[in-house]
């Protein structure tokens, strides 16, 4: 086995913890290893990562609408970034030899991801409806 | 004579594992997609082409037999390769190994929460692209920008964790 293997198996079961702890946990009530988000701390302001933990455990829980209510991005990109991760963990461990699927972004879409992230982190930002629907809540 | 003939034929280019290779000649690289070291599907490019294309779209280069070394492409079995034969299987394009880092740059954008992690995103979201028009270059030149960024927005999001808990351990923030 080699080392990368190793530290990705590691990385995976510290994740599944990581999943069962925040499924059990509520973040707003209880939030013992499920820190708030630094730049909202620091700011006042939502990143477009804001509301994730609290998503996180309402998906853990498979209550989506409330997920969509916490980050909606987040639940969006989620399925993606599950098989991504597992991808790009694969791809790292095989290195060179890997011959896999990667996640791939077509050409036309090259400004659409960037734009879509920061546009979310506006927009949530505005104190307004409708888009303090995107804030979390 | 034959010696200029030889020199001018050293123009082909090929990549291989995302970097470029060569020069060598026409007959060098035609052997080379024989035993099966530069693939089918590699991109080669030379001095008057406007893009780097496949290998098997050229057809002084693949005009020589190429069947037989495309057949393993498509088995699944493929990694299993008889001893006499040293035909690497055609793998992806060499291009494909250039990664593009947009997982851990979004990761890094959401979970670290600070604004390095958008350029991470933007030069990742442009590799794949550059790639499709053919600018190898720029796709790794891309490649290796995100990957820089998304290491700057991973450390600056741990760094200020660190700083975060530490002062909340010394009582300075101790009111959040």
């Amino acid at each position: 086995m080699s080392a990368r293997l190793i530290l990705v198996f590691g990385l995976a079961v510290v994740g599944l913890l990581g999943v069962s702890h925040l499924k059990e946990n509520d973040p707003e009530t209880d939030g013992t290893f499920l820190p708030p988000c630094s730049f909202h701390e620091v700011t006042g302001l939502h990143c477009p990562g804001c509301g994730g933990t609290r998503a996180g455990h309402a998906l853990a829980n498979f209550r989506i609408g409330d997920a969509l209510k916490k980050n909606a991005l987040l639940v969006v990109l989620l399925p993606f970034l599950v098989v991504g991760i597992t991808l790009e963990g694969l791809a790292w461990v095989k290195g060179r030899d890997y011959r896999g699927p990667r996640v791939r972004l077509p050409g036309g879409l090259s400004w659409w991801l960037p734009g879509v992230i920061v546009g979310f982190w506006i927009l949530r930002n505005v104190p307004m409806w409708p888009f303090d629907l995107l804030a979390p809540r | 004579m034959f010696g200029q003939r030889s020199i001018s034929e050293m123009e082909w280019y090929y990549a291989k594992h995302g970097e470029r290779q060569g020069p060598v000649s026409l007959a060098t690289l035609r052997s080379m997609v024989v035993t099966g070291e530069v693939a089918q599907t590699d991109l080669v490019w030379r001095k008057g082409m406007v893009d780097w294309i496949p290998a098997r779209q050229v057809a002084e280069i693949s005009g020589v037999d190429s069947e037989p070394s495309t057949s393993p492409v498509s088995s699944p079995t493929g990694e299993i390769r008889t001893p006499q034969s040293e035909v690497r299987v055609a793998g992806p394009v060499a291009h494909e190994r250039i990664p593009n880092y947009l997982v851990q740059s979004i990761l890094v954008t959401i979970l670290c929460c600070w604004p390095f992690g958008i350029p991470a995103i933007i030069f990742a979201a442009k590799v794949d692209g550059l790639v499709a028009r053919g600018d190898i270059a720029g796709a790794m030149d891309a490649s290796k920008k995100a990957k820089t960024w998304a290491w700057v927005s991973f450390g600056s999001g741990m760094a200020f964790i660190v700083l975060y808990v530490a002062l909340i351990g010394l009582g300075v923030i101790s009111e959040l």
